[in-house]
């Protein structure tokens, strides 16, 4: 079975630029894997994720989506396979209603009337958007509007979704939605793709982390080994989580430094506490 | 689309061209904007042509004016057909028609390419022009090139989204562009409200304003409008003395 996604030797130039905005590039995302891409601003993260539904094209190398070179192909039939969810929502809203901006995409690739109707509903009543669907989308809340761009290209089933910056503005609330949601979609066997600089939200959610600067991938692997390297944080100019920064302070008690879920830090805690007491 | 805006874009370089007070760059682009509107006189045109690409080559903005005028070929071509085909001289008005218009926008690019929106402003602020319109006019520059880059944005999100720009007859094509004029349109007014607070947070209008930098005419601005009018008087007699046809 092929690779969701394969990256070789990726290279790009924008065409005003004199520098690579992406560097030796190579990657490999199984299909149903879920990973997050990190890295400080202009590591080239968005410029890589843009690779993946063929909108840019590589300067040098080869970016494959299911054995098939974006080289080869159009943006509109990568799309059809990979969802691409951008940044800001008001980027993509133009449509007078909820129920319309959800439509734009399945009438794009040739979906049937009744195809439409029914994955419109559904779409509503995933996304707990349905007593908006005939209000304009410029009137919803920030995150209303996030779940609606979700809702607007996870409508026509896509096998890899990406999402630029998800949790970006978004309240603690919200937050969980996503993550939920995010959870959803893995269970759908989708790809799951997100780029972020929440590194909290990176280390409850996700397994397999990428980290970028300056154009280059500088780690790739579990999070609980990524997010917990000084080395790799420092060079991408990142926190550890949150979790981890308490386990460090509580490192010279016993308390192992590579953690990053908040039970796993707790549970050692609640041992640590039990073994005092023995003692 | 984004790389013909970049090039009307200022570059802080240090150059003799870029250092000049705007008002004295002003005096030469009105001199040889005047003369490309009168003349008749491909002779004139050509040494107005030479001179521009002279300046552009001192003021290292040579590429940036070329791709600028890469972005104009179509117009200065359309108005080579259109005047070779509907005039009896042909192929000479064509020639000066066409050439009137690339050397009319390489003047007025050179001068914005190497003029700061800042001084530009501060200029037509000496010049006399109340402040709330010179900042309306500079602000409308400076957001060129992220009207651009959120045009590219757009485009890209729906294209995301299936959106096929190059597909389907004339009709159908311009059709397609209401997904991109109408976020485009919302988000620059939504801005345009905020850029409006953020404005009136910083005390906007609230009495007359004073500048931290202000702009002199030096011994070399004195010297470059002297070689204005000495260019243009020497433009005069090509004008009225020496044709080719």
């Amino acid at each position: 079975m092929p690779k969701a996604i394969e990256v070789h030797n990726l290279y790009f130039k924008y065409e005003d630029s004199s520098e690579y905005a992406l560097k030796n590039i190579n990657l490999e995302i199984n299909p149903g894997e879920k990973v997050a891409i990190v890295g400080e601003n202009g590591a080239g993260k968005t410029t890589l994720i843009k690779h993946f539904n063929g909108l840019l094209k590589p300067t040098k190398g080869s970016v494959k989506i299911f054995g098939i070179d974006t080289k080869q192909t159009t943006v509109a039939s990568l799309a059809r396979k990979v969802g691409l969810v951008f940044q800001n929502p008001d980027h993509q809203f133009f449509a007078e209603s909820v129920e319309k901006e959800i439509e734009f995409a399945l009438r794009n690739f040739g979906f049937s009337e009744t195809e439409i109707k029914t994955t419109v509903d559904k779409m509503l009543k995933f996304f707990g958007l349905e007593k908006y669907r005939n209000s304009s989308p410029f009137t919803l809340s920030g995150g209303e509007k996030k779940r609606l761009a979700i809702a607007s290209v996870l409508c026509y089933n896509p096998d890899i979704v990406v999402l630029d910056e998800p949790t970006v503005g978004q309240d603690i609330i919200q937050k969980r939605k996503l993550s939920f949601l995010l959870e959803k979609i893995t269970e759908m066997n989708k790809t799951v793709i997100v780029v972020s600089h929440d590194i909290d939200f990176i280390a409850e959610n996700f397994e397999r982390v990428i980290v970028m600067a300056q154009g280059q991938i500088i780690a790739d692997g579990s999070v609980e080994k990524i997010l917990t390297n000084r080395k790799v944080l420092r060079q991408a100019r990142l926190l550890p989580p949150q979790v981890t920064l308490y386990a460090w302070h509580l490192s010279d008690l016993g308390i192992p430094e590579n953690i990053i879920k908040l039970n796993i830090l707790l549970e050692e805690i609640l041992d640590l506490i039990k073994g005092a007491k023995i003692c | 689309m984004l790389r013909s805006l970049q090039s009307f874009r200022y570059i802080k370089k240090d150059t003799i061209i870029h250092n000049l007070d705007p008002r004295s760059k002003m005096v030469f682009v009105f001199l040889i904007a005047s003369f490309i509107f009168i003349s008749n006189n491909i002779l004139t045109l050509s040494v107005i042509l030479i001179l521009i690409i002279l300046l552009a080559f001192i003021a290292k903005s040579f590429t940036q004016l070329m791709r600028m005028l890469k972005g104009i070929l179509p117009w200065i071509i359309f108005i080579f057909v259109i005047n070779y085909f509907t005039s009896q001289s042909g192929l000479l008005l064509a020639s000066i028609m066409s050439l009137k218009f690339a050397t009319l926008a390489m003047v007025f690019t050179l001068f914005f390419i190497t003029t700061s929106p800042e001084d530009f402003m501060l200029a037509l602020n000496k010049l006399g022009l109340p402040y709330e319109y010179t900042l309306a006019f500079t602000m409308a520059m400076r957001f060129v090139p992220s009207l651009a880059r959120d045009l590219q944005i757009i485009i890209d999100a729906q294209k995301s989204r299936g959106l096929e720009l190059e597909k389907g007859n004339f009709i159908e094509r311009i059709k397609k562009y209401i997904p991109i004029l109408i976020p485009l349109i919302v988000y620059e007014i939504r801005r345009s409200f905020m850029i409006a607070e953020a404005l009136e947070s910083r005390a906007f209008g609230s009495s007359k304003r004073t500048f931290y930098y202000e702009l002199k005419i030096t011994k070399l601005d004195l010297l470059f409008i002297i070689l204005s009018c000495i260019i243009a008087i020497i433009l005069y007699f090509i004008e009225s003395y020496f044709r080719l046809f």
